[in-house]
């Protein structure tokens, strides 16, 4: 059980360090802040997990007016229900002309709904295996989105190998005039390395240099003000009653739930902050990938960090490790052959006539909704200068390549939209829809205020047909 | 109108919870011995009268009963004006006090409310520095401004003083003298000189470390000065400014502990000053001065005639009269300002009065402008809104500030819908220092029932007081409030109504020297300035301001002490407020019972 309580709370200030060397990092904001401020620009994070869920537990009922119920296995997102869509119906239909394997069709084309090329489609044949493992045409939308936006390059990070395998999602543009496929996006999972690479500088000559006012500056130093407030309490030097003593106590209890209300402030400056690991952390290596959560949990911080301090507005996170989790900090851990599990295959004489009452797969695919979770943490406990929250501002997508990973299904996939978009989604909602993967990345194009009409391959019918209906706020 | 007056009458309780349920219980064992307390069991308003009155064991005195024949409990856990040593009318007292003056007193920890704060502030950074931002205000729950539990530190108040603090740091910041060396060095300077002042004693190296700490922190992202800021927002808000801390035996059954020098000077400052010792307090405590009675009422009576003091006595009188923080809709606002004008000149007559209780609640003199001499409809003599002058009212008219024109309106529900309830309860409460429980939930309902409509204030006043159930209580209010019956609500006089003299005739139901009927408010003031129970709550109200808590029964040689020395002294308010720190005890704490 004591493993699992690393990801069981959000050390909401912990996760970085200010150059100083204090305990406080970044320089934080109260969630009551009112600060004025043009409009924050609209960020993407993109949370993926591996082999799809438990469709049975998964879709949410049916409402009369779409308002959402949590299922079983979205839980874990209790806390953020008001800020997400459920969005169900959703289906790679690329997948079937794909000519990868099971996993491959629907693991390359998720992102890209693209084809390995548009003259080829059609499905997996053994006897074209040099087929079967390209790479799919590309770009993915994230990357894709990038190039219109104008920003970075999306950070592609990983929790689990670098190498994903048959779900190799993340593709760049291709250089105008270059040949041949788009090339894949590398995935990096050294949490300390990305840290170097994308926040080491921020601030300095490549990072946004923000003028707060005054105040905003003052309220930045909460955190450190509080920290030094509360720790001044061991020092009062005369000698209280008990019930002083009770009442003093109830004091720094306050200052302490202040404090953990507070919310660090995107760029008052983010320079020259150092990083906190996870308690714990090992870099994970293969073949053991023990303790992936923590790994996922640096991944989380340094993508907030990256967005709050304005480094990069489009960050992915993949969990990679489809095939052998261990889940090793779960409960239920470690697990012994998770892929085999997913198929419920019988070899295993696990005895499930569903794979959904596999309590070890329950578990499994909760934990990647913990995951999602932790991440809205971070982005709601983000106050930022237009007095909402990251997650308010942001767009924050969780899914994966499969809908029912027992099968290798690219229909029904599992998606949650999180956050506002800026106002441009409404939460508590569960919508029912048949589209596809292209639509869902129309969508997203046209969320970030990139027109378009279709995304990856429309040379069939059915592929594309245009954004999908979202509630507004 | 009628139904206003069984709103719950007082707008501040009279005690706090632990200590209200400790003296409940204390009540109920001395009602049970009391045998006038029989009848006041009876019926849903109970007649519990919890405070200080003259007697605990007796059975009621004369005149306690009226119509429901259930007016005469009476009890005194507080035992308060008991002893001989507080006056006449007293004719027994269930607590035998050899030394009430040196018995050590037991404190809650008091944090600084908003009125101390922003005193301080200026006191600390100049008058420019705005403390517009809300620093916590008391609760209006407690009698005073200045009880522990009415200023408590939970995260709401915690979140207010963080940012009244970070309001104070942000308007310093250009004022900061530039430091043209060592920053750090400069820094530390600062702030440890600020600290010295701020936690009325020098700071330790642990506590200026975290204090350092935090401008070293922000001195990475903001200016010197700014950084600096930051640790004097950091001091605004540690336990060590906060408080008042006193240093306290750890159990009721260690030895009491006499406070230090500067602990000794921070609660006199408070006290006196709203504010913080000035160098000639901080030397006596530094050379132990102040652990010397004698001493301390030296520097109680040279920082009482200091203007700093005005303030603080003021706010203690008004609140103790409960002439503060009201919203006086009822009076235009320029006669609401000439009032709280007038009031604040009254008071200060009285501060410097020789018997100034008796000033305060007896004296015909006021002072007017022109708008009060409208509002009085006396001979216009000032030449306008500024120019003032005294004047003697009829006697009848002005009876102190128990017919200030702002009190009577605070114990109405109307210009016409005077509450004889209020106006009652307000004696009872404030100047008898007696307590009477909340009407029951069905108090309303149960006045419908027992006047008919129509009925004018004083026959419903007699329905309750013909009740079994409302009567134990109402005996105790009512009556003396019908007394008031010749002031509106807005406090103007009317003696007459249609040609027909108002029945001004009240009766103070009590075992106390008070006991009897009188006639009108002279009559009534002239008892009370005489009373030994008055004199004696007075006593009781100052300790109450001055420690911040309703007192239990193990303060009743204290108190006697007190109002044994306020008579020497011939009632001078003054002189009551200086001999509190002439005690021994004052400066001896005691662990609190848990």
């Amino acid at each position: 059980m004591s493993n699992t309580k690393d990801i069981s709370r959000f050390p909401r200030r912990s996760f970085l360090k200010g150059a100083a060397g204090a305990a406080v990092a970044l320089p934080f904001l109260e969630s009551a802040q009112k600060a004025q401020a043009a409009d924050m620009p609209l960020r993407l994070v993109i949370y993926v997990s591996g082999q799809g869920t438990l469709p049975s537990l998964w879709t949410p009922p049916l409402t009369a007016d779409n308002s959402l119920q949590l299922s079983e296995m979205l839980q874990p997102l209790k806390s953020h229900q008001s800020k997400m869509t459920v969005i169900s119906g959703v289906s790679n239909l690329i997948a079937p002309l794909h000519m990868g394997t099971g996993h491959v069709c629907c693991g390359h084309t998720l992102m890209n709904a693209a084809l390995i090329d548009t003259t080829r489609t059609g499905s997996f044949d053994k006897n074209t295996t040099a087929l079967a493992n390209m790479l799919c045409l590309g770009p993915s939308v994230d990357h894709y989105l990038a190039s219109k936006l104008g920003g970075p390059t999306p950070l592609n990070l990983a929790v689990g190998d670098t190498n994903s395998g048959e779900n190799k999602l993340w593709y760049k543009v291709k250089a105008s005039g270059a040949a041949g496929a788009n090339p894949e996006a590398p995935l990096d999972n050294n949490p300390v390395n990305v840290f170097k690479a994308n926040l080491g500088s921020v601030g300095t000559s490549s990072g946004p240099a923000p003028v707060l006012s005054r105040a905003d500056k003052f309220r930045a130093q909460r955190g450190s003000v509080l920290d030094a407030v509360q720790g001044s309490f061991k020092y009062v030097t005369s000698k209280v009653s008990q019930a002083d003593k009770i009442r003093l106590q109830m004091h720094a209890d306050s200052l302490r739930s202040i404090e953990s209300k507070l919310s660090y402030v995107p760029p008052t400056t983010c320079k020259g902050l150092t990083q906190t690991l996870p308690s714990g952390f090992k870099q994970p290596t293969y073949p053991s990938w023990a303790r992936l959560d923590l790994e996922a949990q640096a991944m989380m911080d340094i993508a907030v960090n990256v967005l709050a301090c304005g480094a990069n507005r489009i960050v992915t996170i993949q969990d990679t490790n489809y095939d052998s989790p261990s889940f090793d900090f779960l409960p239920t851990g470690p697990v012994m052959g998770w892929h085999a599990q997913v198929h419920n295959d019988p070899s295993l004489k696990l005895g499930y006539s569903d794979a959904s009452q596999n309590p070890t797969l329950k578990a499994g695919f909760q934990y990647y909704g913990s995951v999602f979770s932790k991440l809205l943490d971070r982005m709601d406990a983000v106050v930022e200068p237009n007095g909402k929250t990251m997650l308010d501002n942001s767009l924050a997508i969780w899914i994966s390549e499969f809908g029912d990973g027992r099968i290798h299904s690219g229909n029904d996939l599992p998606v949650v939209f999180a956050g506002g978009a800026g106002g441009k989604i409404a939460g508590n909602r569960h919508l029912t829809l048949k589209a596809t993967t292209g639509d869902l990345w129309t969508t997203v194009l046209n969320i970030f205020g990139v027109p378009a009409t279709s995304f990856g391959y429309n040379g069939a019918a059915g592929l594309n047909s245009g954004p999908i209906g979202l509630v507004t706020s | 109108m009628h139904e206003q007056e069984f709103l719950p009458v007082g707008r501040r309780t009279v005690r706090s919870g632990r200590r209200q349920a400790s003296n409940q219980v204390t009540f109920a064992v001395s009602l049970a011995l009391t045998l006038g307390g029989v009848a006041a069991l009876m019926g849903g308003c109970q007649g519990r009268i919890i405070g200080a009155d003259q007697s605990n064991v007796q059975a009621p005195g004369g005149g306690g009963s009226t119509a429901s024949g259930a007016g005469g409990s009476t009890s005194n856990p507080s035992g308060v004006g008991g002893s001989t040593a507080s006056g006449g009318g007293g004719s027994s007292s269930s607590t035998v006090c050899a030394n009430g003056d040196a018995m050590p007193i037991t404190v809650a920890i008091q944090r600084i409310n908003n009125t101390q704060w922003s005193t301080v502030v200026g006191q600390l950074f100049g008058a420019n520095i705005a403390t517009t931002t809300a620093f916590p205000a008391p609760s209006t729950s407690y009698l005073y401004s200045t009880y522990s539990a009415g200023n408590p530190t939970g995260e709401g108040e915690s979140q207010a003083i963080l940012e009244a603090a970070e309001s104070v740091a942000l308007q310093l910041v250009d004022t900061v003298p530039a430091c043209t060396g060592d920053e750090t060095g400069c820094a530390n300077t600062y702030l440890k000189n600020l600290a010295t002042r701020a936690f009325r004693r020098a700071p330790t190296t642990d506590e200026l470390a975290l204090v350092t700490g935090a401008y070293t922190h922000a001195r990475s992202s903001m200016t010197y000065a700014e950084s600096v800021g930051v640790g004097v927002e950091t001091i605004l808000q540690m336990p060590q400014f906060l408080y008042l801390l006193e240093d306290q035996p750890a159990t009721t059954m260690a030895a009491p502990l006499a406070l230090t020098g500067p602990q000794i000077a921070q609660r006199m400052a408070l006290l006196y000053w709203n504010g913080l010792p000035d160098d000639t307090l901080t030397q006596a405590a530094t050379k132990g001065d102040l652990s010397n009675a004698t001493n301390r009422l030296t520097q109680a009576q040279r920082m009482l005639n200091d203007p700093k003091a005005k303030p603080a006595l003021e706010g203690f009188l008004r609140q103790w009269l409960t002439l503060q923080g009201f919203a006086d809709t009822l009076h235009a606002p320029d006669v609401n300002a000439a009032l709280v004008e007038s009031l604040a000149r009254d008071i200060d007559d009285a501060l410097d009065a020789p018997n100034g209780l008796t000033a305060l609640i007896t004296s015909s003199r006021t002072w007017v402008n022109s708008t009060l001499e409208t509002f009085y409809g006396i001979p216009a003599k000032s030449t306008g809104p500024t120019d003032w002058h005294t004047v003697d009212l009829d006697p009848n008219q002005r009876v102190g500030l128990l017919t200030n024109p702002l009190l009577m309106t605070h114990d109405a529900h109307g210009v016409d819908a005077q509450s004889p309830i209020l106006r009652g309860k307000f004696i009872r409460l404030m100047l008898m220092c007696d307590s009477i429980p909340s009407p029951p939930a069905n108090a309303q309902a149960l006045q419908s029932t027992i006047s008919a409509p129509g009925a004018t204030i004083r026959e419903q006043s007699q329905a309750r007081l013909n009740s079994s159930g409302c009567g134990p209580c109402h005996t105790q209010m009512d009556p003396i409030g019908f007394g008031f019956s010749a002031f509106d609500g807005l406090g103007r006089y009317v003696p007459t109504v249609s040609g027909m003299a108002v029945d001004v005739s009240g009766n103070v139901v009590s075992s106390s020297d008070l006991s009897g009927n009188f006639m009108g408010v002279r009559e009534l003031g002239n008892k009370l300035a005489q009373s030994a129970k008055v004199q004696a709550c007075l006593a009781t109200q100052w300790m109450r301001y001055s420690f911040g808590e309703t007192e239990t029964s193990a303060m009743n040689c204290q108190i006697q002490s007190l109002a044994s020395r306020f008579k020497q002294q011939g009632y001078s308010l003054k002189a009551l407020f200086a001999q509190l720190t002439a005690m021994d005890g004052f400066v001896m704490r005691s662990a609190a019972a848990e």
